[in-house]
Parts: structure tokens; C-alpha cells; sequence
């Protein structure tokens, strides 16, 4: 395991270049993002640990960054005073494009997987909004009337987008409908219903429902979602079918779910992140071969916990995995000031 | 979704889908204030029988279909519409249509004719309500509105009134109930929209000015303008008590939360809702938009501020107490939301700074 520390500044969230297996950013903020600055890190890793190449730094905090995937220097940067930055590493100190639109802190960027030239953010101000980085403004503004923490492309569909917002629902966007009284919006899916009953099976708890923190789109299976949020939980669901409920839920963090992250390889694997200072890995059952875990009455759909990583001593709140190299290997950060770096096949259970 | 799903119901809808703009900002605010206000949306309603003949008339050119249409060479358009009570009746039903048409073809052609302008703005102000005592609304709008004010308006706005003429008209024809309302505005818009000249226009203002000061209305307007007056500052004092009113119930419900550095202490919270109870989630989501709101800082609502940063921080380890983990035990969060609860720790500017007894504070590394 590798390790780094964001001396001062307490992690938000991490990711992968997507051009580089040795490079990595992280979005900090000092305070816990309560007050002060932002700080974006580029780091490396090299044959002596990890380094930190170049660091940004903003007058507010940064609570989540992405890397253009159409220029290999260029990352985006969320921050608390509601605007996106786009900074180029190969400059210093100033971003090379900033908007300015979002009223409040801005919670999750996301660049376009597939045609890659536009990127996503959303906001507390309830709104997502999406852009083209040669654009002074945003080209569309979705509205969800609630905090939406979290804001994705599909990785199979260029006009195709999701989010989830506190208002414990998973949205469906498609660009490609007119932009009528919808604002393109085609399907709204109810986080927190209870599993469709099943023959044999005790009817499932109903749950309150509760704020939705992160998601992300299955990177094999194009209609499969991940959700996590304040009810602990982790439950894929599939677009197809929306009505019918989760497809698995996944039970076990202690506190809320605060990054959810499917596996670049494999189809049924996925990386969390928690307020309970914990990283796990999780399988949703859909692999052949896959058994439930016996015992908890939550769980639903035969995944289970492989796994867990808890080095961390404050609060995880970010994990990606490495698109390079051996599968397994990953980042995490978390309110410690660390930047962690590890192989999840080395935490899993035998 | 909808329209994505019924398909094309008229050619510009689809155009509007090749147009690829966003609007979906404007669309938000309009779908959150009335569905029904569209123009084209509503086109084929109860009144598309009754517009055909008008639109064919309308096409025909010079060639007049409708029986109406002669007037226009006979009358002026004013006399006619304003002299004859007749008429004014045929206004309240579906019927009046007819007009519409006509009042088309004169804005397309609009003849200005700026040296024998038929438009002497002053005789058509008082023209306006004196000829139309069928529409107790006019009366009514003269009452209550003083005179200088009303003819400044009239005379000012007839730039932007070829555009409302229409929506009026368009209502008009959907709500037969609202004509006789709708036809006071509607004079004069038609008024407006055939008096398009820039000299005109001055004439017209000029002549505004000149009643305006005509010694009658002077005492007229003085009388009114005291009213108005005193209308007002009722108005003002009352909207004034009621903001302070609601100011003192917000600070009673839930007391200011930090100044705007902090907003993010409270956002926050609802972020790590697992360890808060519900009610207090919604409790500081409240403050939050409460604070929105209310951006002036006082200095000495720093103290308050303070205050409920404590009271918030108190609520956090209430809802994780139960918790007796190590990690959590030694979380160096949780121990600043400690002192922070205990008032060991404040916000000064964009630093956590330590509360010493002797007020005199070092910034925490």
C-alpha cells in the first residue's frame, strides 16, 4: 500500500488520469471543506512513492475533480463557491476556464465518456448542468429541484445522463428527446423501494427514503446503475426495469455511503467508500457462481461484501480504480490527509 | 417526453426540435407558472371555426370576405370602433373576432402618416373611458388611477404594443369572459400598434405633457398623487412590520447558523445524515435557505453564529454517542466538533482559531 499525504488538507475525492497509470489528482479542502481554501493535487507515482507533481490552489474548497478525457493536461475542479475550474497541468497556479453559473457549492463534475467533448456538473442549487469546455456557458441546464450530489455520463451513450439527489431518486436524462416540459428528463426512479417480493422470500423492510450521496454506471452492462447514500446502503438497479425496484441491495457500512465505483473489469464488482471510515469491495450477485451472504435480512440479490480496507482514520470519501495494469489496484483519500493506494484483491477475504 | 411521444401536431414544434437551443431555463419557469399560456399550443381550441373565414378574408387580400370589412374604408379605424355602443357589445363574444383580422391587415400596412396624424393622443385619452361606458372596468380603472399617470402610460408604451396586441387578441378569443377587460387594453394597444412614427410619437408626448400641466389636472393629480401617497407609506410601514415580524419568528424558530464562511458547516451535515437524525437534517436545511436569504452580516451576530455552529456540532456527536469504535474515538473531526460544541473552537474568517479565556485567539494548525 501506498501512501501520500494531503498535508492540511483533508480529501474529497480522487481519480485516475485517464491517460496516464501513473498519475492521479485529488480534490482537497482544508477545514473539512468548512472553511478555507480548496487545493487540487497532481500526483505521481514513481519508483520512490508517490510524489506530488503540481498542486492548484483556490480560494474555496474542492469537493470533486475530473479529467478531460479529449486533452491529457486538463482537469476539471468542483468547488464550494459554485464554480467549475479548468485547469491545465502543464501551467501554473491559474485555471485556464472558469464558469461561474451554479448559485451553490458544486458537488460533482463528470466528463463525457464517449464523445468527450462535454462534461457534466451538479449542484446543491439543484440543478445539473453541462457543458462544452470552449464555451463561456453551460449548453443545458437540467433542473431536480434538490441537492444532486452526484452527476454521470453514461459510459455506453453520448446524450444519455444520470443523477441522484436528496431527494432519494435516481434520474434518467436523455439529450436526445426534445427539450420539452420534461427538460429531457425520461425516467425518475424511487431510491428507497423495497426489493420486488419474490416467491419464497420474506417481503422486504420498507425504507424512509433517505438522501442519495453517489452513483455510477456499470462500466459492462449499459442499463445497470450503483446507488449509495445516507441509508447505508448500496443497491444496483436497472434502468430497463425501473419500476421494479433494485436488482441487489447491499447492506453493511455503518454509516453513510459517500462513494460508490464499479469495477473497469469486471462486470459484477464494485469499490465504496464510507463515513464509516472503511473501503469495501462488493460483488452484486450477478456473477455466475455468486453465493448470498447468510444472515442479514437486508440483503437482497445474492451480493455480498469480498472485502474491506480500513486504513483510513477519518471519514473515506473518495475511491477510484486504476483503468491500467493489474486488475485491482485503486485509489482512496478520505479526511485523514491521505491519499492511499492499494490492491483490492490484498483486502478480500479468502 | 410528451410531444417526443405524439408527434408532430404542427411544423413549427418540430422546427423547434431542429433548433437544438436549450431553453430549458425558460421552460422550467414557464411550466412552473401556467401550462396553458402558449400561443400555438392552444391555436386549434373552441374559437378555430370561428377564425377560418377571418384568416381566409385575411389571405383573399383586398378582397374582403367578411361583412365587417367595409368599414375600415368607411370609417376611420377609431371611429368605428369606439362610436358605435353596437359594436362595443359584439366585443364580449367570440364573435368580435372579426376584428382581428382586420386589426392584422392594418399593422402589416400600417400607413403612417405623421403630418395628418389621426391620432391626437390627448382626445383619444379622454376619448378612451368616456366612449366606452358599457365596460364598467374602464370606469372602475379611471377612478382608481390618476389621470397624468394613466396617459403617460398610454403614450409610452405604444412601441411595445403591436406585441401585446396580440396576446390580448389571443386571449381574447380563448376567454370570451375576459373581453370586456381585455378591450379596454385592446384600444389602445390598437392605438399603438397603427401609431408607429418616431414624430408622432413625440407629438403625442408632447401633447401628454401639455394636459399634464393643464391647470384642472394639476389639482386633480395633486389630490391623487396624495392619496397615492399616503397609500403607500400605509403599504410601506405595513410590508415593514411584516418583515420584521417574520425576521423575529426565524431567529426564534432556528437561530442564525455562522456567517456565510459557514454555510458549508451546516450544508454539511446533511451529507452525513446516517449519523444524524432526520428532524435535524431538516432542521439545518432550513437554516441554510434561511441564510440564503439573508446575506447581510451584522458583527454582532457573530456571537449567534457561534453559537449554532456549537449547537450543530452538539447535534453530530449526540447522533453518533452511541458509536465507542477507536477510529471514532480518535477522529480528529469528531474532537473538533468537540470543541467546537464546547466553544473551545470558532470561526474567525477562514480559520479555526482556539477560544482562550483572555479573548485572545492563535490560529489551530
Amino acid at each position: 500500500m501506498l501512501e501520500f499525504r494531503t498535508q492540511g488538507y483533508n480529501g474529497y475525492s480522487v481519480k485516475y488520469s485517464p491517460f496516464f497509470d501513473s498519475r492521479i489528482a485529488v480534490a482537497t479542502s482544508a477545514n473539512f471543506g468548512l472553511v478555507g481554501n480548496g487545493r487540487l493535487y497532481v500526483l505521481g507515482l514513481t519508483a520512490n512513492g508517490i510524489v506530488a507533481e503540481k498542486w492548484f490552489d483556490t480560494q474555496d474548497s474542492l469537493l470533486d475533480t475530473a479529467w478531460s478525457e479529449s486533452h491529457e493536461n486538463q482537469i476539471l475542479a468542483a468547488s464550494g463557491d459554485g464554480s467549475i475550474k479548468l485547469f491545465d497541468i502543464s501551467l501554473d497556479q491559474f485555471p485556464i476556464q472558469q464558469w461561474s453559473e451554479h448559485s451553490k457549492e458544486v458537488f460533482s463534475v463528470h466528463w463525457n465518456l464517449v464523445n468527450k467533448e462535454t462534461f457534466l456538473s451538479s449542484s446543491w442549487d439543484g440543478t445539473i448542468k453541462m457543458w462544452n469546455p470552449n464555451m463561456p456557458t453551460s449548453l443545458v441546464t437540467l433542473p431536480t429541484h434538490s441537492c444532486t450530489y452526484s452527476a454521470q455520463f453514461s459510459p455506453h451513450s453520448p446524450t444519455l445522463l444520470s443523477a441522484v439527489s436528496s431527494d432519494s431518486h435516481l434520474r434518467i436524462f436523455d439529450l436526445r428527446t426534445p427539450a420539452s416540459a420534461s427538460n429531457h428528463l425520461v425516467m425518475s426512479i424511487p431510491i428507497h423501494t423495497p426489493p420486488k417480493m419474490r416467491m419464497g422470500a420474506a417481503p422486504a423492510m420498507g425504507l424512509p427514503p433517505s438522501e442519495a450521496l453517489t452513483h455510477d454506471w456499470n462500466k459492462y452492462r449499459d442499463t445497470v446503475i450503483a446507488t449509495g447514500g445516507v441509508d447505508r446502503i448500496i443497491r444496483t438497479f436497472d434502468i430497463r426495469a425501473s419500476g421494479q425496484g433494485p436488482m441487489a441491495v447491499l447492506p453493511g457500512h455503518e454509516y453513510a455511503v459517500r462513494k460508490v465505483s464499479w469495477s473497469p473489469h469486471l462486470a459484477d464488482v464494485l469499490l465504496s467508500a464510507s463515513y464509516d471510515m472503511t473501503c469495501r469491495v462488493w460483488t452484486d450477485g450477478s456473477a455466475m457462481g455468486a453465493k448470498a451472504e447468510p444472515g442479514n435480512p437486508m440483503a437482497f440479490g445474492g451480493g455480498r461484501e469480498m472485502g474491506r480496507m480500513g486504513v483510513h482514520t477519518e471519514f473515506a470519501t473518495g475511491v477510484d480504480w486504476c483503468l491500467f495494469g493489474a486488475e485491482g489496484w485503486c485509489a482512496s483519500t478520505g479526511w485523514d490527509e491521505r491519499v492511499l493506494i492499494w490492491d483490492v484483491r490484498a483486502m478480500m477475504g479468502p | 417526453m410528451a410531444d417526443a411521444l405524439c408527434g408532430p401536431s404542427n411544423p413549427l414544434q418540430n422546427f423547434q426540435k431542429h433548433s437544438g437551443v436549450d431553453r430549458t431555463l425558460q421552460q422550467d419557469r414557464l411550466l412552473s407558472r401556467h401550462g396553458s399560456s402558449q400561443g400555438f399550443r392552444s391555436g386549434p381550441g373552441p374559437s378555430a371555426g370561428l377564425l377560418d373565414p377571418e384568416f381566409e378574408a385575411f389571405q383573399a387580400g383586398q378582397h374582403p370576405a367578411s361583412p365587417l370589412q367595409p368599414q375600415i374604408e368607411a370609417h376611420h379605424p377609431f371611429q368605428s370602433r369606439f362610436s358605435s355602443p353596437a359594436q362595443q357589445s359584439h366585443f364580449q363574444q367570440p364573435s368580435a373576432l372579426p376584428d382581428w383580422a382586420r386589426d392584422f391587415q392594418q399593422l402589416q400596412i400600417a400607413p403612417v402618416r405623421p403630418g395628418s396624424s389621426s391620432f391626437h393622443s390627448p382626445a383619444i385619452q379622454q376619448h378612451v373611458p368616456i366612449q366606452s361606458p358599457a365596460t364598467s372596468w374602464h370606469t372602475d380603472f379611471m377612478q382608481n388611477q390618476p389621470q397624468p399617470q394613466q396617459q403617460q402610460h398610454f403614450q409610452q408604451s405604444p412601441m411595445f404594443r403591436p406585441y401585446t396586441n396580440h396576446s390580448w387578441q389571443g386571449q381574447n378569443a380563448i376567454h370570451p369572459q375576459f373581453s370586456s377587460v381585455a378591450l379596454g387594453k385592446q384600444r389602445e394597444s390598437l392605438v399603438g400598434g397603427v401609431q408607429f412614427d418616431a414624430a408622432a410619437f413625440e407629438a403625442a408626448f408632447d401633447a401628454a405633457q401639455q394636459e399634464t400641466l393643464a391647470p384642472e389636472s394639476i389639482e386633480d393629480s395633486l389630490a391623487m398623487e396624495i392619496e397615492r401617497d399616503a397609500d403607500e407609506r400605509l403599504e410601506a410601514i405595513s410590508a415593514k412590520v411584516q418583515e420584521e415580524l417574520t425576521r423575529q419568528l426565524g431567529h426564534d424558530q432556528e437561530s442564525h447558523l455562522s456567517n456565510l464562511d459557514m454555510s458549508r458547516a451546516v450544508d454539511f451535515s446533511p451529507d452525513e445524515g446516517a449519523m444524524l437524525q432526520q428532524d435535524s437534517i431538516n432542521t439545518m436545511q432550513q437554516d441554510h435557505a434561511f441564510q440564503e436569504q439573508e446575506q447581510q452580516q451584522e458583527p454582532n451576530q457573530k456571537g449567534q453564529d457561534d453559537e449554532e455552529l456549537s449547537r450543530t456540532a452538539g447535534e453530530l456527536l449526540n447522533s453518533i454517542k452511541d458509536d465507542t469504535s477507536q477510529k471514532f474515538r480518535e477522529s480528529v473531526f469528531l474532537s473538533l466538533m468537540r470543541r467546537i460544541r464546547d466553544k473551545e473552537v470558532r470561526v474567525e474568517g477562514e480559520n479555526f482559531v482556539e477560544v482562550s479565556d483572555d479573548q485572545l485567539s492563535s490560529p489551530l494548525t
